[in-house]
This record gives C-alpha cells, sequence and structure tokens, in this order.
C-alpha cells in the first residue's frame, strides 16, 4: 500500500512541470556557472556572508539595535534554504525509485522499496558529509541559541565565499591536488617542533628558564620559532637549548622553502587553467563567433583579417610554443586538443559558432576533427583545409561541408594572374578592401518600400556605384547579372551586388535600407 | 610560350589548370628526384633537367623572345629568387610569377623583379575569411572568373586605332549601350595603380591603357568590334 503510494508519487513528480521547472530553478541558480541567475545568487550570498561576519566582529564593543537580529535570522533562512536546495538537487530520489521499480518489472520479480530508500538515504548522507555540506552547516549552526557558544564558528561563512568565487576554487584545487605533499610536509613541520619543544622543556623546563614553565610553552616556542617569527619573549639560556634552536630555524627554513615551492609551482601549472577557462568564459558571452582549429600560417592571415573587420573567434591550437608567442596579441586562444570530443562538448559547438575551421597540417588530425564536432553537432558549418587530393572524399565523407586546398587555391591564383593580370588584381582589391573598393551585398529588408517595385525605382545614377546584378531570396544559387531595370521586381531578402568605394556604398547603403514603410 | 621552373606540389596542380585550359607549357626542374614526378604525370609538354644557374639554358628556350610568362614554383626559395632575376635581367617585359611562403620572401621576390608573388598560405586564409566577410560577391567573381558562365571580366588594351582612344570616360555611353559594367582602368601615365571607375574622375583615356569590363562574353565581343579592336 504505502509501495505502491510512493511509487505512484515517483511517476508523478516525474511527469509533474511544476517540479522540473523547480529543479532547473535550483540547477541555475546553484550549480550551472554560465546561467546569469548563479552570479547573482552568488554576489548576494557573499554578500550577506560578509555582512553578518561584519556584524560579529562589531558586535564585540557594540550594542546591536533589534532589527540587525531580523537581519542576522534573515539571513541564517537564506543559508539554510540554500542548503536544503543543494540537499535536493544532489541526488534524484524519484528516478531512483523508478528505475528500480522498473528494473524488477522487467525482471518480474517482486519490488523492494527498502531498497531503493537505502540508496536514496546513502546518497544523502554521502552529500550532507561532504565538505562543501560541512562548510554549509557550520556557517548555520552556530546561530542557534544554545549553541551560542560556538559563535566564532560564525567565521567558518568565510569558507562560504571561497565556494561562490571560481578563482579561490583554483586555490583549493592545489591544496586538494598537493595534499601528500602538504600532509608529508606538515607531518615533518609538526615533527620538528615537538622535538625541539621537547627538548627544550627537558633542559630548561626545569626551573633554569623561568619563562618556560610549562610544556605549552615550550610547543610555542618552538612554533614561533621554527616559522622565523621569534618573537624572543622566550628566549633560550643553557648551550643545549640553544644548539635545539640552531636546527630549529635550519629545519624551520627548509620547510617554509620547501611548502613555498611546493604550492608557488602547483599555482603556476593552474594559472594557464585559470587564464584558459577565463578565456572560454568571455567567448561563451558572445552572440556568434567562428571557431579556429589549428593556428598556423594560413590562420594567421584568416586571424588577422578576422580582427580587422570585427569578427569573434577563438582558436584551438595545442602546441605551447605557438600559444606563449601569442600571449600578448590579446586573442582568444586555447590550448587544446581539437580532436577531444570533451574539450569541444566544454566549449559548446552550439548556434553561437557560425561555423568551425580546421587548419592543421595533418589530414588525419583534420578527419578526426572533423568527426568530433559532427558527433556533437550534425548541421553546424565546418571548413576544412586539405593537404592531399587523395583525402578530399574522405573529409567530405566525415562531414565537412567545404574543403580548401592550399596549392589547389594558389593554382587557381596564379592561373588568374596568367591570364588577366590587371583584372585579377582590381577583383583582388574589391574582395579584400585594401583601397577602398568593394564589392558589397546590399539587402533589402522588410518594410521596405522598394518592395514589390521594380527595380528601376532605386536610383542608381545618383551614387557613383557600379551595380552588377541581383541575387534573387527565392532562388539563392543564380546571380542575375545585370538584369533589366524595368522587368525585374524586387523582393523581400534580394540583395542587391554592387562594386564602389566605400563611402559612396555605404552612402548608398542607407538610401536603399532607409526607404522604408512607416510603421 | 609559358616556363613552369620547378615542379613542386603547387607546379603540379598548375601544370593540370594549364594543360586543361590548352596553354603551351614546358617545364624546368633541376632536381633528377623531382623531375620523374613531372614524367610520372605524364605531361606531353617538354621537360628540361637544367639548372638555371647559367643564362644560356634559359635563352634556348626562348625566354627573351617567344616566352611570355614564367612561374617560379620551385620548393627552394633560393632558386626561386635566383631564376627571377635572370629572368628578369634577360626580358624586361616577361611577367614573372613567383611561389613563396611568407612576407619576406614575397618582398625579396619581388626586389628581384617578380610582378606578382603567390603565397598558398595567404590565399587559402583569404580565401576563407572571404568566403565569411561575403560569401556572395566571392561566389559570383568566382564563377565569372572559373566557372563556364557567359559572363567574364575582360581587359582591354587600348591601341592607337582604337575609337576610344583619347575620349573621356563621360563621354562613352559604350558600355551602357552593349550592356557591360566599365570597372575600370589602368591609366600608364599615371600609375600602374588601378582606378576604379566608381571614382567618378573625369579621365582621358590613351593609348596603352587598360580597361577592365566585366558582362557577357558575347557582348564584350561586339564592344570590341565597335571600338575597332
Amino acid at each position: 500500500m504505502v509501495k505502491n503510494f510512493i511509487v505512484n508519487l515517483a511517476y508523478k513528480i516525474e511527469a509533474s512541470k511544476i517540479h522540473t521547472k523547480f529543479r532547473v530553478f535550483l540547477h541555475n541558480i546553484l550549480i550551472n556557472n554560465s546561467s546569469k541567475y548563479k552570479k547573482i545568487f552568488d554576489l548576494s550570498m557573499i554578500f550577506l556572508v560578509i555582512s553578518t561576519v561584519g556584524i560579529l566582529i562589531y558586535e564585540v564593543k557594540h550594542s546591536l539595535p533589534e532589527y540587525i537580529n531580523y537581519f542576522e535570522y534573515f539571513a541564517v533562512v537564506i543559508f539554510i534554504l540554500e542548503w536544503i536546495g543543494r540537499l535536493i538537487i544532489s541526488f534524484d530520489s524519484h528516478k531512483q525509485i523508478i528505475h528500480d521499480y522498473e528494473e524488477s518489472q522487467f525482471l518480474n520479480i517482486n519490488y523492494n522499496l527498502s531498497e531503493s530508500l537505502k540508496i536514496i538515504t546513502k546518497k544523502k548522507l554521502e552529500y550532507i558529509f561532504s565538505l562543501n555540506s560541512i562548510i554549509d552547516l557550520l556557517a548555520i549552526l552556530p546561530s542557534y541559541r544554545p549553541l551560542r557558544i560556538l559563535r566564532i564558528f560564525l567565521l567558518f561563512r568565510l569558507f562560504k565565499v571561497l565556494k561562490y568565487s571560481s578563482s579561490l576554487n583554483i586555490f583549493t584545487k592545489v591544496f586538494i591536488e598537493k595534499k601528500l605533499e602538504l600532509t608529508l610536509l606538515l607531518l615533518l613541520y609538526l615533527l620538528v617542533i615537538f622535538f625541539s619543544a621537547t627538548i627544550i622543556y627537558i633542559y630548561e623546563g626545569n626551573g633554569l628558564n623561568d619563562k618556560i614553565t610549562s610544556f605549552m610553552d615550550a610547543i610555542y616556542w618552538s612554533f614561533i620559532t621554527v616559522s622565523t617569527i621569534g618573537y624572543g619573549d622566550i628566549t633560550p639560556v643553557s648551550d643545549a637549548g640553544r644548539s635545539a634552536t640552531i636546527i630549529l630555524i635550519l629545519a624551520g627554513y627548509t620547510t617554509i622553502a620547501f611548502f613555498t615551492s611546493i604550492v608557488t609551482s602547483s599555482l603556476g601549472e593552474k594559472l594557464d587553467t585559470i587564464k584558459q577557462s577565463s578565456t572560454l568564459a568571455s567567448v561563451k558571452k558572445l552572440k556568434k563567433y567562428i571557431l579556429i582549429c589549428g593556428y598556423g600560417k594560413t590562420a594567421q592571415v584568416l586571424i588577422d583579417n578576422l580582427k580587422d573587420n570585427d569578427y569573434s573567434f577563438l582558436i584551438l591550437e595545442n602546441n605551447n610554443d605557438i600559444i606563449h608567442k601569442q600571449k600578448n596579441a590579446k586573442i582568444n586562444i586555447i590550448n587544446g586538443d581539437a580532436t577531444s570530443i570533451s574539450l569541444l562538448k566544454k566549449i559548446g559547438i552550439n548556434k553561437n559558432i557560425s561555423e568551425v575551421i580546421i587548419l592543421t597540417g595533418d589530414d588525419t588530425v583534420n578527419l578526426s576533427i572533423i568527426l568530433s564536432v559532427r558527433s556533437i553537432n550534425t548541421t553546424i558549418p565546418i571548413v576544412c583545409r586539405s593537404n592531399r587530393v587523395k583525402v578530399k572524399q574522405k573529409l567530405l565523407l566525415a562531414g565537412a561541408t567545404k574543403l580548401i586546398e592550399l596549392n589547389d587555391a594558389a593554382s587557381y591564383v596564379a592561373l588568374g594572374y596568367l591570364n588577366a593580370p590587371i583584372a585579377y588584381e582590381a577583383i583582388d582589391d574589391i574582395l579584400i578592401d585594401y583601397k577602398g573598393a568593394v564589392m558589397s551585398e546590399i539587402e533589402i529588408f522588410d518594410h521596405s518600400n522598394f518592395i514589390n517595385n521594380p527595380l528601376s525605382k532605386i536610383e542608381f545614377n545618383n551614387f557613383n556605384i557600379n551595380f552588377i546584378g541581383i541575387v534573387h531570396d527565392n532562388d539563392k544559387e543564380n546571380f542575375i547579372f545585370n538584369p533589366n531595370k524595368e522587368d525585374t521586381i524586387l523582393n523581400e531578402k534580394d540583395h542587391l551586388i554592387v562594386v564602389g568605394y566605400e563611402k559612396t556604398i555605404d552612402e548608398f547603403k542607407t538610401y536603399v535600407q532607409s526607404h522604408r514603410i512607416e510603421l | 610560350m609559358i616556363i613552369l621552373f620547378g615542379y613542386s606540389k603547387l607546379a603540379a596542380q598548375l601544370a593540370y589548370r594549364l594543360k586543361t585550359d590548352n596553354k603551351k607549357f614546358c617545364i624546368i626542374e633541376p632536381d633528377d628526384h623531382c623531375i620523374k614526378f613531372a614524367i610520372a604525370d605524364n605531361y606531353t609538354s617538354e621537360i628540361y633537367n637544367y639548372e638555371c644557374y647559367d643564362d644560356k639554358e634559359l635563352l634556348s628556350l626562348g625566354i627573351d623572345s617567344k616566352v611570355k610568362t614564367i612561374f617560379c614554383m620551385h620548393n627552394d626559395f633560393n632558386l626561386n629568387l635566383f631564376v627571377t632575376l635572370s629572368a628578369r635581367n634577360l626580358n624586361k617585359n616577361i611577367q614573372i610569377i613567383s611561389y613563396c611562403k611568407d612576407i619576406n620572401e614575397s618582398k625579396k621576390l619581388k626586389l628581384a623583379g617578380a610582378n606578382t608573388t603567390i603565397n598558398p598560405y595567404e590565399t587559402a586564409g583569404l580565401k576563407i575569411f572571404r568566403q565569411i566577410h561575403k560569401p556572395m560577391a566571392v561566389k559570383i567573381l568566382d564563377d565569372i572568373l572559373y566557372k563556364n558562365t557567359p559572363l567574364d571580366i575582360q581587359e582591354i588594351l587600348i591601341t592607337p586605332n582604337c575609337t576610344l582612344n583619347g575620349k573621356s570616360f563621360d563621354s562613352i555611353d559604350l558600355f551602357e549601350k552593349h550592356n557591360l559594367i566599365f570597372l575600370g582602368i589602368q591609366d600608364k601615365e599615371i600609375s600602374n595603380e588601378f582606378i576604379f571607375s566608381s571614382r567618378k574622375i573625369n579621365h582621358k583615356i590613351d593609348d596603352g591603357d587598360v580597361i577592365v569590363i566585366l558582362g557577357n562574353k558575347t557582348d564584350i565581343k561586339n564592344l570590341k568590334k565597335d571600338i575597332n579592336l
């Protein structure tokens, strides 16, 4: 009876739209780093933590007005809600029940609810005793009146701040990754302290040194000395004590040096990761950008031109030397293997990327990148460099939309110069916009006055431009050269192709696109 | 006649295109190893195993007379540079198109006398960029230049007895009459720079100038007839 009720409930929860929305909401404010809500949430949490700790400090010498207490309650309620939210989202209980139930149905055995509950309890307990949850709990518990004595633990709230800042997270990661080294070092440190404290206590604790009356004094002295702070409130007076001090200082220096080098080297390693994640984060904010895999000579030309024309792009390159050369160039570059599906997933091959351009010199690598991209996104345009004629077919088979072969493209250009050098150079100028003459595509927007009117309505003669032809929206493949202006009727999204100087084209464009039906 | 110096991968592609275009050309390859590729690709054109250190070799092929264009496409940059300089030295009017790998090589080759340098990395990079930046324009121009469309871009050299000789831009309504687009002019008197017609400088056309027009092949033919060429 209870079993049936719970299983039914699980299915109801699964089907409930409100529940799904609620979970997505929780996910967005608590976990999803790219969500803007999380940013707002994190910032307000940091504010709450810092203000409550600030109150704690203020309270020492001042009496507080009543409303401050309410603020404290409010903060604690928020902390509790947050903790509950995290607990809920840590594991999908109803899914576990459904999964177990369906499995038992499939295997035709009796469904055992207690098994599912066991797993759920275990998972939830795992979360409760995780570091994250303990930090949260420590921030909440001292507010409970009977535990007021533990008020100092309110400082643990500061640890919560760490949780909301990803850069600080990396700092804690350093400590976690170097756990073994740091633990060994700490043990060594403690050993040295204990060792020298024992020596000084044995030799001077017997009344010889009136400052050392207990073992705690000896430990305190040892710690102050080994850390090279040396207050000098306790100093050794016997030869044995001084010898112990010398050893202690030497050991102190060594351990500090070790500690510093472990942390700095590890932080240095992480610095690239920090930089990369910030690059990735800034690129992800872009509405539209181009992904370029492989940074070679061809990519350099492409990138220079893209930069000049204000396109956004992200480069993936796995050669560290190349990346270090570009350090100061202010371009978005990430050190990574573009063939890796997990890296591409992290970047997110989605609608924000207008196209993927693959330019490495190795065809097998290019093939692998194409397949990796296609495994995530089947429609995105992929332009790929092919280095051998024979592999073209395979690159297309893998899913490249357009291929570019270096020698092929160059031989076309060479032939162009052979046949008509002046015309070819002129065309080159038109396409690169070097000397100001450009070929431009001007779109007829919706609500334009020219729609359903003949082309002759556009007063080309008032502008210093050459009208070359038109591409109709319903027949994009066909360019119509210099059509009869009386017979050609304009439609929405048609493109006029014109050649001229940048300034005059801009004037013409404004003229065409400002002729709109007033709404 | 066209000389193709060096049989690199790029040269192999170029040879293929020249053959498809029914152009007459010969291949010079100093390296015994590379020459095998040229022979294997089975061109009926002549293949010479010249080192080109001696001008006599180039002269024997008629570099100072019947050769109109030389492609210096060898993989070895210094060899290309050497042949570029030799060719320019032997013939002031020859068209030299040389292969380079970066901008510094390009500068040196131009100093040695090359008219044009081809950098495959650059052309590929630019091609991709243009396809992003102006997909339609690129497609149209590509079609006009390389595909067998009725459209063509042609350059017309103005001869002394051409009817356009001595006329100014404004007074010409011939282009409209033939449904052609007059793109611009290269004026020998002013500079070698190409001037687009859309700049609307009223300019006098003289013999020796080259005008560039865009339009249907048959229309261009008719225009040429009309202006006495």
